[in-house]
């Protein structure tokens, strides 16, 4: 008997399919029907349902994201500065807090989160014209310089 | 420094807020509005945790729209019966109920959720200033309105309208208001 091409046809050598269709079960126990039990109509249903779990990763971070946003406003428009201004004195300071953390410290630790808004206050008055109308801070030697 | 307790309390309690409504632009009003019953001014906001505040507002009489809205500016109604539908002009409306507009602006401003209608039932709208006591005694804090009213030229008086530091003033001759002109007789013996 010719067996040459039965040897090229035949899937011997990889793991007992048996396993795949245990991983498979293992996800599909709680389905309706015969996708609970039949191999061939689960994994149709099975690979659709984890092709869509990984639809939720974009949505949540930009949800997560959105109510961190609506935090901070809040918290800064408490101790009356702008939330853009806030996080833009921050960076130029190079004060690097990330969004999340200034959150919680915005809940968390309050008077820490006041201290950094009284910090972007000052900071802000420190530059432009209002730096040079300013009174001179007591106890600096200026020796008439300034 | 107060206890952990009183500190937790106070965070979570819901405040009473009244806003003025006197001269102001609905829609505009109904955006800072929306944020508070929302809870969206406190640091502890989340969608789903009703931590919306109750708003107070007054004078929803004296509400202001701009350009031609109190006249082009429909609002539509439909009964849900055949040919139960209706528009009606905001002057209208505002005839027949001082706080609709306020009320319509807010509610299609908050996110159409079940959480909606909670929100609107703690929107209290009063056409005048009389609010019942028992709401006022609530009333903690007040919202900052949304637009500068400009005083109006006759709540100046005349000496500070003379010390304003003027640069120029047009000529008498020269004519602004057509209508206003005074007769002049060597032009108008030519007529």
């Amino acid at each position: 008997m010719f067996l040459t091409f039965l040897n090229f046809a035949s899937r011997q050598g990889g793991a007992d399919i048996q396993w795949k269709r245990h991983m498979y079960k293992r996800i599909a126990w709680s389905y309706y029907g015969r996708k609970r039990n039949c191999f061939r109509l689960s994994i149709r249903t099975v690979e659709r349902a984890l092709r869509y779990s990984t639809n939720s990763g974009k949505p949540k971070r930009e949800f997560y994201n959105n109510i961190v946003k609506i935090r901070l406003e809040a918290a800064c428009w408490e101790h009356g500065v702008l939330y853009d201004e806030f996080l833009k004195t921050l960076d130029e300071s190079s004060i690097q807090l990330n969004r999340t953390t200034l959150q919680h410290l915005a809940i968390y630790e309050p008077r820490t989160f006041q201290s950094l808004c009284d910090f972007t206050v000052k900071r802000q008055g420190e530059l432009g014209l209002k730096a040079a109308t300013a009174t001179t801070p007591s106890g600096v030697l200026t020796r008439g310089m300034l | 420094m107060a206890h952990n307790r009183v500190l937790q309390w106070a965070t979570f309690a819901r405040s009473w807020w009244i806003y003025d409504a006197c001269h102001q632009c609905p829609f505009e009003s109904a955006k800072r509005l929306c944020i508070f019953l929302q809870g969206q001014h406190k640091p502890i906001y989340h969608p789903l945790s009703d931590i919306g505040d109750h708003v107070v507002v007054i004078n929803t009489k004296d509400i202001s729209m701009k350009n031609e809205y109190w006249r082009k500016w429909r609002f539509h109604h439909h009964t849900g019966y055949p040919s139960g539908y209706s528009q009606t002009s905001a002057w209208r409306l505002h005839e027949l109920d001082d706080t609709k507009i306020l009320h319509k602006a807010v509610y299609s401003r908050l996110p159409g959720n079940l959480l909606r209608r909670r929100m609107m039932r703690r929107l209290h709208l009063f056409p005048d200033t009389k609010v019942p006591d028992d709401i006022l005694q609530n009333v903690t804090d007040q919202i900052r309105q949304v637009q500068l009213i400009p005083n109006p030229i006759h709540k100046y008086s005349k000496e500070d309208i003379d010390n304003f530091p003027k640069l120029f003033d047009w000529p008498e001759e020269y004519v602004i208001d057509y209508s206003k002109k005074k007769k002049d007789e060597d032009t108008e013996k030519y007529f």
